[in-house]
């Protein structure tokens, strides 16, 4: 293994029905590059068809790829593969999350775990490098994230990283998070490792990730060129929210919020963010002031600073001084970002008590219920989880299902006054063993359990996407068809940002239009915001695009929240990015010349055999009619507005379809069903994949 | 697109600061006697501080430039390579100066509008601008920041000016479900189009985060 670089060369593999231990070698994998592309062969190959997701044939694969822990920019991402027990097929899904994991397990010496088996009894794993020991915990069984990890770090040194699950999880919800660091969750799997009885996992690692690039002089350089000309902010806005005189543009949707007069002003002293020009790369860190974007202008006094994941510039989650949480009995502090601030908002159906939604009740409801979806281990489903507690509670449902003792000893009345202790209520009852907490099955068993119906399956706002019964992420209104195609794509949430880090980064249309034709062969590739025109070739090459690069992030590992590099915030390039950046890198890694044509064939590879895996699980080779459906609110809203006029996201059901055959088209898959050919497998090297639908019959 | 100029041997940052802000100073003394070269220096120090030379700043210290000379020196600049990134602007009564550098020409663009007080002219390209170019509404807020600065108070009194004003019929204002106004030209957008973006702004942009 001496002339690995990159990769660690090691999957560690851990049965926790037998108690074995073993490593294997990671470059059996290495066309498969890591993190998600791992995990997919994995659970193809070894986890037989019909499992569901909490049966103890299931496997989890906790995998990062050759730039983790190397220091690459916005390399902090750490990948989880199992079954997906939301999706209605238990159909193979990822998990994301960020924080110090990946980097600590590279530092242990390994690629990734696979988690086999299921214990009798609670257990956690630890890992210090080669000592590896599966340990009882049995007294951490019931704790919350927090305090199972402050118990591990007692036990293994404060340096050691703890990735845990909370009640959610234990009790196997099927909304239920892994986290890490205190608020670093990925959501989805948390329920498997209940039933597998893995509380958590720490690690403490001593060993280098090193590069094939031994005196680092050109990484050093590529690294230098990235962070001065092309790196912007979070999700890759490359303009600032507002007019700065060093700036051409400015968008006030942009996460570039860094302004004369803007601090972290918690901090002590306050730290002023500045203008913080493009081409200063030390100030990149100071760009993202995501509390204010987050929580509003109220939050900038209660910023104590922005952190963020391991090797990220972009410090994109808020670090906040709330003293309001010491009521709840909570510790004065909440760190969060994004939609984990968002969510909890969302159970405030009658909005806050001081009436503002960018105010003190709102940002302590956002950071009091992030706390304790956290320390819970409860998936928020991307927001879905508030959209369906709106739809039982207003629809009357809710009344209906729950037994009237339990629904009188809920006290709604504090939602109903938009009071932040509804948070406390609220994920309280999610996590006992009540008929509410049934709300963490996901919409299709949801569904099942309590019948919604079609108001909720058709309503606009539910946001319910296709049979699949995910949410909507990033959609089609998000670059039209190219956001409705990357969204049927998967089997939970689309986590692809690709398109729409693109189409958010702020420049004007006509230069992210000359940008796209360059990139997916014509303009017409993108659409003007809510101005769409019908499908055509170069959208299904721009959603290919973005499908892949989302594999490929969550295999080499990057972030997909801010990679890839399609536009830049420098002027001097006319906002060009780099597309070629990550094979750069992962050339430089792995010391295996790889062109940026070669790591897409890799990422299509790895597209293919996520479609391959999908098709196995769900027994069918019908993905057009059985798994790349659509909502009909996509095609139903403004019912007084035709498809491909000003002002609307709607789109047609026809031309859909069209999109469709022309995005199988582009990855040689069936016309007609969508499922890769052998042909199209063979050219990818996964003919060991064709011989396994072959004998299953799920070839077209 | 795959960019090689990492490997370039590129200025470092300090090589670039002495090329911003000293390049007359490796010619020696001369140079800095040199009143063009000054000048052309203390344009672009202003413009680090995002600050706009006016000419008649330069009747005053350090440069105390006579009436008479101003002109022909603002054209010997322009004439100067080592110059090319300082802009000339002419007002309705006064010339600016800037380096684009450190001031780009569209923030010039408002910065010279909220110089010249033609605040009906200011909001209204504005507007234009963003529905042009984006496309997208503009939300009023934008005109309580630098470099406009207005009070919420003196936007809405200039608005309902504005308003009154047939040169600027094309400004049109568009509400989201909370109410939030936002205004976009009708030159460039069409009601519906800017309605439904205002609600995606204001809006249905943080359910979607």
């Amino acid at each position: 293994m001496a002339n690995i670089t990159g990769w660690q060369g090691s999957l560690l593999r851990v049965n926790l029905t037998t108690g074995n231990i073993k490593t294997e070698d990671t470059m059996k994998y290495k066309d498969l590059i890591g993190g998600a592309g791992i995990g997919y062969k994995i659970i193809f190959d070894e986890v037989p068809q019909g499992t569901k997701a909490f049966d103890e044939a299931n496997k989890v694969v906790i995998a990062v790829g050759p730039l983790t822990g190397t220091a690459a920019p916005c390399s902090g991402r750490t990948n989880i593969t199992s079954l997906g027990p939301t999706n209605p097929y238990h159909a193979i899904t990822d998990s994301h999350m960020g924080g110090n994991f990946g980097a600590w397990l590279k530092f242990a010496g390994y690629d990734g775990i696979i988690i086999e088996g299921a214990s009798k009894t609670p257990v956690w794993l630890k890992i210090e490098d080669d000592k590896v020991s599966i340990e009882d915990a049995s007294s951490l069984w019931g704790k919350g994230t927090i305090d199972t990890e402050h118990a591990i770090n007692e036990i293994m040194g404060k340096e050691a990283c703890v990735a845990s699950i909370g009640p959610a999880g234990e009790k196997q919800k099927n909304l239920a998070s892994i986290v890490n660091s205190v608020n670093h969750s990925a959501g989805g799997h948390g329920g498997i490792l209940g039933a597998k009885k893995l509380k958590a996992i720490g690690i403490l690692g001593k060993r280098s990730v090193h590069l094939a690039d031994e005196n680092a002089q050109e990484w050093l350089k590529l690294n230098e060129y990235m962070m001065k000309d092309i790196i912007g902010a979070n999700n890759q806005h490359v303009v600032p929210s507002t007019p700065q005189p060093w700036a051409e543009y400015h968008n006030p949707g942009s996460r570039w919020t860094a302004q004369l007069g803007l601090f972290w002003g918690a901090a002590n002293p306050p730290v002023e963010t500045g203008e913080c020009a493009a081409g200063d790369k030390n100030k990149v860190g100071l760009r993202t002031q995501k509390a204010v974007f987050d929580l509003g202008p109220i939050a900038e006094e209660r910023t104590v600073k922005m952190g963020g994941c391991y090797s990220c510039p972009i410090r994109c989650q808020s670090n906040m001084y709330m003293p309001e949480l010491e009521k709840y009995g909570l510790t004065p502090y909440a760190t969060s970002t994004c939609i984990n601030y968002s969510s909890p908002a969302s159970a405030m159906l009658k909005g806050f008590a001081d009436g503002d939604t960018k105010g003190m009740d709102a940002m302590i409801v956002k950071c009091l219920g992030s706390r304790l979806a956290d320390d819970y281990g409860i998936w928020s489903n991307y927001g879905q989880l508030g959209r369906d507690f709106k739809f039982a509670y207003t629809s009357g449902k809710l009344k209906e299902v729950l037994p009237k003792e339990e629904y009188n000893s809920i006290n709604f009345d504090l939602m109903e006054k938009g009071d932040p202790a509804w948070m406390v209520e609220y994920y309280g009852n999610l996590i006992k063993d009540g008929e509410f907490s049934h709300l963490l099955d996901g919409p299709y068993w949801l569904d099942q359990r309590w019948n919604f119906g079609k108001e909720y399956w058709d309503g606009y706002g539910y946001n319910v996407w296709s049979k699949m019964a995910y949410p909507k992420h990033h959609s089609n209104e998000a670059g039209a068809q190219v956001g409705a195609l990357i969204n049927v794509m998967f089997n939970r949430d689309a986590n692809s940002h690709t398109h729409m880090n693109f189409i958010g980064a702020g420049l004007p249309i006509e230069l992210l239009k000359e940008i796209a034709g360059e990139v997916w062969g014509s303009p017409d590739a993108l659409d003007a915001p809510k101005n769409y025109t019908p499908m055509n070739e170069y959208k299904a090459k721009f959603a290919k695009w973005s499908i892949d690069r989302n594999f490929l992030h969550d295999s080499i590992t990057l972030c997909n929240w801010v990679w890839p590099m399609t536009v830049s915030p420098s002027k001097s390039r006319n906002y060009r990015g780099d597309t070629a950046l990550e094979s750069k890198f992962f050339s430089l890694a792995t010391g295996i010349e790889t062109s940026e044509k070669d790591l897409d064939l890799m990422s299509e590879r790895i597209a293919t055999l996520h479609r391959a895996a999908t098709i196995k699980n769900m027994n069918t080779i019908d993905m057009r009619n059985e798994h790349d459906t659509i909502p009909n609110w996509v095609f139903d809203v403004d019912p007084d507005m035709k498809p491909f006029t000003e002002g609307t996201v709607k789109l047609d059901r026809d031309d859909m379809q069209l999109a469709l055959t022309m995005l199988y088209k582009e990855y040689g898959w069936d016309e007609k069903t969508g499922a890769p050919t052998r042909a199209a497998l063979e050219r990818l090297g996964l003919k060991d994949v064709a011989d396994e639908l072959e004998k299953l019959n799920l070839l077209p | 697109m795959n960019n090689e100029s990492y490997k370039n041997d590129e200025l470092t940052d300090e090589e670039l600061t002495k090329s911003d802000y000293n390049s007359g100073e490796e010619d020696g003394i001369e140079e800095v006697q040199d009143k063009v070269v000054l000048l052309g220096c203390f344009i672009r120090d202003k413009s680090y501080e995002g600050i706009l030379t006016n000419a008649e700043d330069l009747l005053d210290e350090p440069l105390s430039l006579e009436v008479d000379e101003i002109l022909t020196m603002i054209d010997d600049l322009q004439t100067r390579e080592e110059f090319s990134d300082i802009c000339v602007r002419k007002g309705k009564e006064k010339i600016y100066l800037f380096s684009e550098n450190h001031i780009t020409n569209n923030y010039a663009k408002m910065m010279i509008s909220v110089e010249e007080r033609d605040l009906f002219k200011m909001i209204a390209e504005t507007v234009r601008e963003e529905s042009k170019i984006y496309p997208r509404p503009t939300d009023v807020r934008l005109f309580t920041k630098a470099p406009f600065k207005l009070s919420k108070e003196e936007f809405y009194q200039i608005y309902e000016q504005l308003k009154k004003n047939e040169e600027y019929n094309d400004i049109q204002e568009t509400r989201a479900s909370n109410n939030a106004m936002y205004l976009y030209s009708d030159r460039f957008m069409k009601k519906v189009h800017a309605a439904s973006l205002t609600e995606w702004i204001e809006v249905e942009a943080e359910q979607n985060p």
